[in-house]
């Protein structure tokens, strides 16, 4: 288990450059990145990304960055968030599980175009 | 049934596009293709450019002075890879440019194949959006969104890269969409609130000495009038950026010039005096301010106007108002709340301070030894050239001069490339302008070796009869990185120094435009009048001396304060 502050981009996927745009806004500002969950969660496209990230100085300017990208709805930002992943094996097959306990109720930080809600 | 190259045609003419800067290729053909009737109709014109560099610095310039999207068009591989620093010039400085790109066919993709090149890789780092067209259906509404995202929000370029096969395709039912759908997408807000308004106006009001910084947000909005009538109303001097300065006709009196790296000390030190500052537009790069030091120090309080929420809320320091929204906007919304305060002010004190500055640093400007002198050179443009002339420029030491000594008379007369610093910006970049603005002349002032980096685009100015004219600023050296080699490597210069070997002259006769070789003020004055008159493309060399430094200047990373004011090589 790790705990650390954790991004969610809530955007809209067209093709894989939207994946490769947000991780390169963060590669940009020498932001490096522990760990990646991602998926599709609306038919028209809507995809949730979550990456756990570390903390440095310029992890403020990397979620506005985010936060002004072209098909990037929101930016969400959680601290002290713990991330689990594991792997087992059942009857042979292999499951890796991941899991990101947001406490409900936690303060969340949001960003989207400029807007900053809290 | 119209083909998918026919549509982007459409498209663009339906947005209003009149001229197209490119070069064709395999993979754009069928987009000339269809481009054939148009240019037959004179419904949009073509202009074949010499490297697709200059046709995105063409459609910057051409965007910059119209204010509206400038279009360029590539092939795909080495076309579109040609682009990249047109694109990524244009980006830095906000100027919405639309670049069409053909791609190889979408079974060919991914197999390296000829002239195959990532454009959706490449291309998002160097502009604002970059859309691959999957279904030849989707163009109309990509062209569309282009153009919207192009230029709403803070502006800056597309591009649109559309497989060869969906170019070729044969498309049933067409639908020509009214709006622009970008899901994920919102230009920022224009916030007005009075009760910010009323504060920042307050303590501008209250100030002892009040000072307006202008960057390019007032030139994108169009702000002039509203700046100089805020000046006026409180009685405070004006100080810009590089992009700024265009904005600001420079004979208002409270005008002190472009602050900054290669700014004008007066400028500097009216800013590390001032006690309040506006900040308009302006998004106070290390180009303006090097080090925030200047800025904290004495309690000086901020109050910043930027359409970009973001870019104020990156800065590390204290800003006292924030305002979000256009220029022009907001700047009417602080005139409105001035006039119904009805309070006057009179700054007697902070004004003559302000020109004392002004008359003290000119002694160290204005000298007039051997050689012709490049400011001296800039006041005799500006005298014989009209008002509303346009100027270009390269990147380098006389870029330094244009931004010190240059006076702009009028708003939008001026474009260089500020945030990339791109040599070879000049030349193409006066092409699009003249394209935008014919009935003015347009002066592109370039250094020789900005100028040689995309001067084959002279045959492009002579094809089509674009009568721009450009001054070399001969100095036989790629001169800023020799001047910084001179002061900060210990004079150890290195790897800057051209022979003589071109002749500006026959190079220009070469491609079949006019050039003039200057001896003296008297020959320049006498082959500007010419040319100007002649109304062709020329080219006229000025010789200035390599060791003319361009000054004042202050050391990498160094303070406002730091300002080298003379070259040190020949003592104060
Ligand atoms: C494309 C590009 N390459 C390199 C540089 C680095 N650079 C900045 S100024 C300069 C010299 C410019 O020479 P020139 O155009 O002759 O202008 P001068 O300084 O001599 O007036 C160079 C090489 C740059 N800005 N752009
Ligand atoms: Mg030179």
């Amino acid at each position: 288990m790790t705990r650390g502050k954790v991004v969610k981009v809530v955007c809209h996927y067209r093709d894989a450059s939207l994946l490769e745009g947000l991780i390169s806004t963060l590669r940009k500002l020498l932001i490096d990145i522990d760990w990646i969950y991602g998926r599709m969660v609306g038919d028209d496209g809507t995809y949730e990304l979550y990456l756990g990230v570390k903390d440095s100085s310029n992890f403020l300017n990397a979620v506005l960055d985010l936060s002004t990208a072209v098909n990037v709805a929101r930016v969400e930002v959680f601290n002290n968030v713990d991330f689990d992943s594991r792997v087992s094996s059942e009857d042979g097959v292999v499951i890796e599980t991941f899991k990101i306990y947001i406490p409900k109720g936690i303060k969340t930080d949001c960003y989207s175009w400029g807007e900053v809600c809290g | 049934m119209p083909t998918g190259a026919k549509l982007v045609v459409e498209a663009l003419k339906r947005e209003g596009v009149k001229t197209i800067f490119g070069i064709p290729g395999l993979s754009n053909m069928p987009i000339y293709d269809e481009l054939v009737d148009y240019l037959r109709n004179e419904e949009i014109r073509h202009v074949l450019m010499r490297h697709e560099q200059g046709a995105a610095h063409a459609a910057d310039g051409y965007a910059r002075i119209s204010g509206k999207p400038g279009v360029c068009t590539a092939t795909s591989g080495p076309g579109s890879m040609n682009l990249v620093t047109g694109l990524i010039t244009a980006y830095w400085d906000n100027s919405p440019v639309i670049s069409i790109t053909g791609q190889v066919p979408k079974s060919y993709i991914g197999r390296k194949s000829f002239q195959e090149a990532d454009v959706v890789g490449v291309m998002q780092h160097v502009a604002k959006y970059v859309i691959q067209i999957k279904e030849a259906n989707e163009i109309p509404l990509w062209i569309k969104n282009a153009f919207y995202l192009a230029t709403s929000g803070k502006p800056g370029p597309v591009v649109v890269d559309i497989p060869r096969d969906l170019l070729n395709a044969n498309i049933n039912d067409v639908a020509w969409p009214e709006e622009p759908v970008v899901l994920g997408y919102r230009p920022f807000k224009s916030v007005i609130n009075p009760s910010d308004i009323t504060k920042a106006v307050r303590m501008l009001l209250d100030a002892e000495r009040p000072l307006i910084l202008v960057g390019a947000g007032v030139f994108w909005s169009d702000a002039t009038e509203e700046v100089i009538r805020l000046s006026e109303l409180l009685v405070c001097p004006i100080i810009s950026t590089l992009l700024g300065k265009s904005a600001v006709p420079h004979d208002y009196p409270l005008y002190l010039g472009v602050a900054g790296y290669y700014g004008r000390a007066e400028a500097n030190n009216a800013f590390l005096e001032a006690d309040v500052v506006l900040v308009v537009g302006a998004r106070l790069s290390d180009r303006t301010l090097p080090t925030y030091g200047d800025i904290t120090k004495d309690g000086k309080k901020l109050i910043i106007v930027n359409i970009d929420p973001t870019d104020v809320m990156k800065l590390p320091i204290k800003v006292d108002v924030e305002i979000y929204g256009d220029a022009k906007k907001v700047l009417k919304a602080f005139l409105e709340i001035i006039n119904s305060m009805g309070r006057k002010v009179s700054r007697i004190g902070w004004v003559s301070r302000v020109k004392e500055f002004k008359e003290y640093y000119s002694k160290y400007y204005y000298v007039d030894d051997d050689g012709l002198k490049p400011w001296k050179i800039l006041k005799i443009i500006r005298d014989v050239i009209p008002s509303d002339a346009i100027i270009t420029t390269g990147v380098g030491k006389h870029q330094m001069w244009i931004m010190n000594f240059w006076d702009v008379l009028k708003p939008r007369t001026l474009i260089t490339s500020g945030g990339m610093g791109t040599m070879g910006f000049g030349f193409p970049a006066a092409i699009g302008a003249k394209i935008a603005k014919p009935d003015r002349a347009v002066i592109n002032l370039d250094g020789d070796g900005s100028f040689l980096m995309t001067m084959n685009n002279l045959a492009t100015a002579v094809d089509y009869n674009i009568p721009v004219i450009t001054v070399v600023f001969d100095n036989r050296s790629l001169g800023l990185v020799r001047q910084v080699q001179e002061l900060f490597f210990k004079g150890r210069v290195v790897g800057v120094d051209f022979g003589m070997s071109t002749d500006y002259v026959k190079l220009a006769e070469s491609f079949g435009a006019v050039g003039y070789d200057v001896k003296d003020y008297n020959d320049l004055r006498a082959s500007l009048r010419k040319s100007l008159e002649d109304s062709v493309a020329s080219v006229i060399r000025v010789p200035v001396d390599r060791d003319e430094f361009a000054l004042p200047q202050l050391p990498p990373g160094g303070s406002l304060k730091e300002v080298i004011l003379y070259d040190p090589r020949k003592g104060c």
